[in-house]
């Protein structure tokens, strides 16, 4: 072949490529295999003068350049699968390659070693002292909880770093006075009689005779074998106050044939799968349920380790009503898991609803306890309003002449503090601290509470747990267009303060009820697309018009749920 | 924008290649100036009316003062005639008028900086500015504009005849940013009348995806570590970490910088521009002198004909010399970034070539041999030498890549600390790719160093291929390019495992 055609031949090649990659970036044209893991989605910046002028429009183009990338799926899985088939080396920065290839959560390795709390506290004695304060104030959350008739305890999930350290990749042996931070925490909760369930030892002890990995090789979460802890935890909780709670028989783990990736492999994107040499199973599990049997309410607040609670065990035959605040981030309340920003519910209410609130944590977690939880609720429960603002002033002067505190803000932000500012730090201090409110201060336990606000919820809590009142109001809110979390707490009042009740004014009979039940059903049906389908060959079987048949059905559900005492 | 980023080199660059291309030939200046004016834009919306405007307004000045030429600039006795003082005026407008603005925008900032720092001393209010924004690739046109008004002062070349044809010369985006710093006469024909074959665009993008791999693959690799490490407490470091974390550094600036110019070389070589070569393995070198001749080429022969000459070079006297060179280096290192670390680095570097001046200068002249074929005493001290020089120069380099990258004036003592206490401490682990990396660029770098790596290289970097070659390049080329789109993308890409599990 001569040169000039060679090249030619070479050069179209090249500019294929491109313009390939650049069609495939724009329209997407070829499906390919979206990649595994979560990602912020990108705001869009329209182009106009003022965003191109200040680099908002470029920014925004340069990332949507980098999720749009064509052929961006293929290129990243093969890059990754050259790192990890050479080097044993991932790029998804939360996961560690181990040895024989198990995968384990980066920060879990760095709590083995006992170095992870330096990323939190930049000293291990602040770790300690970090940990000896949050135990102290989870013992007072306790205190001022069991007044209410709710107990507060503490689940230590198993790491799979501990569990399995002989996988683990070589690690420098670190330098210093080390804390592994699952294990400072037990003892200091041990040393107060903080109730608390530590799975790691028992895990650790089962670990050589247990007929089952306790927990996959490609998985931080401990999967099927979560079902002998949540088995221990129930168990526990029964013990501290008689409950009654359903017996839990796990009989036996029944290993499965199908092959799916595990949630670890699925994240590092490779082009092929790492092995087929990590069973999976499922849980045979019996629940006894006898007289004297009562199925607690549960606030849930931790990690993801929860969530092996709902995919391995019945948990509607062992709970009444759950509700898991995820990192007190979003809050999942019922079996439906709705899902809201913890800082919209009204937290007061889901505290003193529970029968039991358990802080969740799996070991690495606990340098970043407590997510503000016990914090918020020390406040909610013990600090009215009035006295919370009461200490604003003073901590703004203490802050004000703060020559550190003030040299650090001037560093940041090239300017003097504003009293604005100023409050707003104050607040934040309080809202981060609250042991430097009065009748929270020390080692002693709360002497104050938010007496009011406390009656006001436990009133919502009754209404709400009433099912024709909460439907009465839910009624209402649909009608006249507001909340019913506000009509709730209105009805609360009224009950407290001797007010006439919206129920009374609503004087709602079963019909209207009934019908009200049936229209919010067929809207949920609506939403459904399985549902409509399903309605649609019913209707088509029967002759029936859709709407008749979707009415006369909802009509049935409603009805059976009447007769069973569901609805009301 | 930057050529290692997603937008450029898959959505900037086909659109260009695609358009340039299909321009007929005699407007093809035009789409590159349009590209290269977006290019420019993209990153610097506030100040791509500054350079577009200093550039007009230094066209026009330096034609007003090339039209003074034909008189010659001196009268029979010596003296300067009526255009010969018109001219050095309007070369010294120009290049007031372009350091001015290297001056404001580069040093402004450095220079307040340190004159509140003194009135501090003396416990007065400190002056208080706007902090002034850089305008990037400032250092580098800044160069090249000086360079245009400087050779057509001394009537080594003529002036653009274009106005459109001098912008593209100082805004052409592949040397835009970071260099070559390029010649105007060196290119001034290829800017009017260039032919770029298809061989050309072949062999100019294998050089592209060099630079882009050497980058991608290898530099950003390095920079892992040595960001960690740099950003640490070096009261903590173990000497090794030191050690490696500036070995690191030294191999990541190397690829990170030529790996650039590769990419600008093989641009313009894909458009038929001759740019100059910037680097030619600069860690074989047996000296400091001959370092300088082998990195940032384009800067040195600049420093060397702009300012050395011009401060008198060699002609007055030893001392002179001495001094002239050290204060161009030092002048160099600030030209690098407006900090004192850059100021210690060029004095750092002033200071090695005096010293090889002062020891090795002697030698040099008499060569290395007699008459007779036998050694000279210089030979014999040479001879000597030579095994040790290439690691003694390079150890000379890395200690000083330290000054360059170490942040500030005041940890640059706890980093040598750290590096020549030879003590134990926390030593930071690096991964398998990282050593693979390292040791691939270290091979690399000293590769020319035998005859089978010198050979390599002329393969690689040849102007023509075998049939057989090209098509091994081909795919060398393809499959770089598809791992460092790779490297890119997975960059780019950090998901959260556990948002909602």
């Amino acid at each position: 072949m001569k040169r000039p055609v060679r090249y030619t031949i070479q050069f179209a090649s090249i500019l294929v490529v491109l313009l390939a990659v650049l069609l495939q970036g724009l329209t997407h044209a070829v499906n390919t295999k979206p990649l595994a893991g979560y990602t912020d989605e990108l705001d869009t910046v329209p182009l106009n003068f003022s965003t191109y002028y200040d680099g908002t429009f470029q920014d925004y183009l340069t990332d949507y350049a980098k999720e749009n990338t064509g052929f961006r799926e293929w290129a990243i899985r093969l890059y990754n699968q050259v790192s990890y088939s050479c080097f044993n080396k991932t790029h998804c920065h939360f996961i560690t390659p181990g040895k024989d290839g198990y995968l384990f959560y980066s920060e879990a390795f760095r709590e083995y070693y006992g170095i992870e709390p330096l990323h939190f506290y930049k000293t291990y004695d602040n770790a300690r002292i970090w940990a000896q304060k949050n135990v102290r104030m989870m013992n007072k959350l306790r205190y001022v909880l069991k007044d209410y008739g709710v107990e507060f305890l503490c689940f230590m999930a198993p790491d799979k770093a501990e569990i399995y350290s002989e996988y683990l990749p070589y690690h420098e042996p670190p330098k210093g006075n080390v804390i592994h931070t699952a294990a400072y925490y037990d003892s200091l909760m041990t040393a107060i009689g903080f109730p608390h369930v530590e799975m790691t030892k028992w895990y650790l002890a089962m670990k050589d005779t247990a007929s089952f990995p306790l927990f996959p090789k490609r998985d931080t979460h401990w999967r099927y074998a979560a079902v002998y802890g949540f088995d221990s935890l129930f168990s526990y909780m029964d013990s501290l106050n008689g409950f009654g709670i359903p017996d839990i028989h796990v009989n036996q783990l029944i290993a499965l044939d199908t092959e799916y990736l595990e949630n670890d492999e699925q994240t590092l994107n490779l082009l092929f799968p790492i092995g087929n040499d990590s069973p999976k199973y499922r849980a045979d599990i019996t629940i006894d349920c006898d007289e004297g049997c009562h199925k607690p309410k549960v606030l849930f607040v931790g990690d993801s380790f929860i969530w092996d609670l709902e995919t391995y065990m019945p948990w509607k035959e062992i709970l009444a009503d759950v509700e898991i605040w995820f990192y007190n981030k979003a809050a999942f309340v019922g079996f439906d898991k709705e899902r809201h920003p913890v800082t919209e519910i009204n937290r007061l209410r889901s505290l003193l609803n529970a029968d039991y609130v358990v802080w969740y944590s799996s070991g690495y977690q606990w340098s970043r306890a407590s997510y503000d939880f016990v914090e918020d609720a020390l406040i909610q429960l013990c600090v009215t309003d009035s006295l919370f603002d009461a200490q604003i002033p003073w901590v703004m002067d203490s802050l004000g002449n703060d020559s550190a505190f003030k040299a650090k803000y001037y560093a940041q932000h090239y300017c003097e503090i504003s009293p604005d500012s100023l409050r707003q730090y104050a607040i934040n201090l309080l809202k981060s601290n609250p042991e430097l409110i009065p009748g929270l201060r020390g080692e002693a336990m709360p002497t104050i509470r938010n007496t009011k606000a406390i009656a006001l919820a436990q009133q919502a809590n009754t209404i709400a747990n009433d099912k024709l009142w909460k439907t009465t109001l839910e009624m209402a809110a649909s009608k006249t267009e507001r909340s019913f979390a506000e009509l709730l707490d209105k009805e609360a009042e009224n009950v407290l303060f001797g007010r006439p009740l919206l129920k009374d004014e609503i004087q709602a009979d079963t019909a209207t009820i009934i019908q009200y039940e049936v229209e919010k059903l067929i809207n949920l049906w609506r939403n459904d697309p399985k549902q409509t389908l399903f309605l649609e060959r019913k209707a088509k079987d029967k002759g029936k018009d859709y709407e008749t048949v979707m009415q006369e059905d909802a009509r049935w559900v409603i009805q059976e749920k009447l007769i069973n005492g569901e609805l009301f | 924008m930057v050529f290692s980023s997603n937008i450029f080199l898959f959505f900037f660059l086909p659109i260009f290649l695609v358009a340039y291309f299909l321009t007929p030939r005699k407007f093809r200046n035009y789409t590159l100036l349009l590209f290269s004016i977006v290019f420019y834009a993209y990153g610097a919306p506030d100040f791509v009316f500054l350079l577009v405007g200093e550039c007009i307004v230094n066209y026009y000045v330096v034609r007003a003062m090339a039209k003074r030429n034909p008189e010659g600039l001196t009268d029979r006795m010596g003296g300067k005639t009526e255009n010969g003082k018109w001219k050095t005026i309007l070369c010294a407008i120009s290049i007031i008028l372009s350091l001015g603005l290297l001056l404001y925008f580069k040093y402004a900032n450095f220079m307040m900086e340190n004159l509140n720092g003194i009135l501090g001393w003396f416990h007065h209010e400190p002056v208080s500015w706007m902090k002034v924004a850089l305008p990037i690739g400032i250092s580098f046109f800044t160069f090249q504009s000086i360079t245009y008004t400087l050779d057509v002062y001394r009537g080594v070349t003529p002036p653009s005849q274009k106005l459109t044809d001098y912008v593209l010369y100082i805004m052409m985006f592949p040397q835009l940013i970071a260099g070559p710093i390029v010649n105007y006469n060196s290119v001034a024909a290829q800017l009017v009348e260039r032919d770029s074959t298809m061989e050309d665009r072949v062999l100019g993008f294998y050089r592209f995806v060099i630079g882009l791999a050497k980058k991608v693959l290898i530099a950003n690799t390095l920079a892992v570590y040595a960001d960690q490490v740099f950003a640490m407490n070096y009261g903590d470091l173990s000497s090794g970490t030191a050690w490696l974390a500036a070995l690191s550094y030294t191999m990541q600036i190397y690829f990170d910088f030529s790996g650039y110019s590769d990419m600008a070389i093989g641009l313009g070589k894909m458009m038929g521009f001759r740019f100059p070569e910037n680097f030619n393995n600069p860690y074989t070198s047996h000296n400091i002198t001959e370092f300088w001749k082998r990195w940032h080429i384009t800067l040195g022969n600049f420093i060397m004909n702009y300012l050395y000459i011009p401060l008198g070079g060699n002609r007055k006297g030893k001392g002179r010399m001495y001094f002239n060179l050290w204060l161009c280096f030092l002048l160099s290192g600030l030209w690098h970034g407006a900090s004192w670390n850059f100021v210690l680095w060029g004095a750092y570097h002033g200071l090695f070539i005096c010293l090889d001046k002062l020891l090795n200068g002697k030698r040099n002249p008499k060569g290395l041999t007699d008459r007779m074929g036998g050694k000279t005493e210089n030979g014999k001290f040479s001879v000597l030498r030579s095994p040790l020089s290439v690691p003694f120069t390079f150890l000379i380099v890395l200690i000083g890549w330290v000054l360059f990258r170490v942040e500030g004036i005041a940890p640059i003592g706890d980093f040598y600390q750290a590096m020549f206490s030879f003590r134990s401490g926390d030593f930071v682990r690096a991964d398998s790719q990282y050593w693979f990396v390292l040791a691939l660029a270290l091979v690399f770098s000293f590769l020319t160093l035998t005859k089978g790596g010198l050979r390599l290289q002329e393969l690689v970097f040849a102007d023509h291929y075998t049939p057989r070659r090209s098509w091994i390049m081909f795919a060398i080329t393809l499959v770089l390019l598809i791992l460092s789109a790779g490297s890119l993308c997975v960059s780019n890409f950090n998901p959260f495992i556990y948002f909602r599990f």
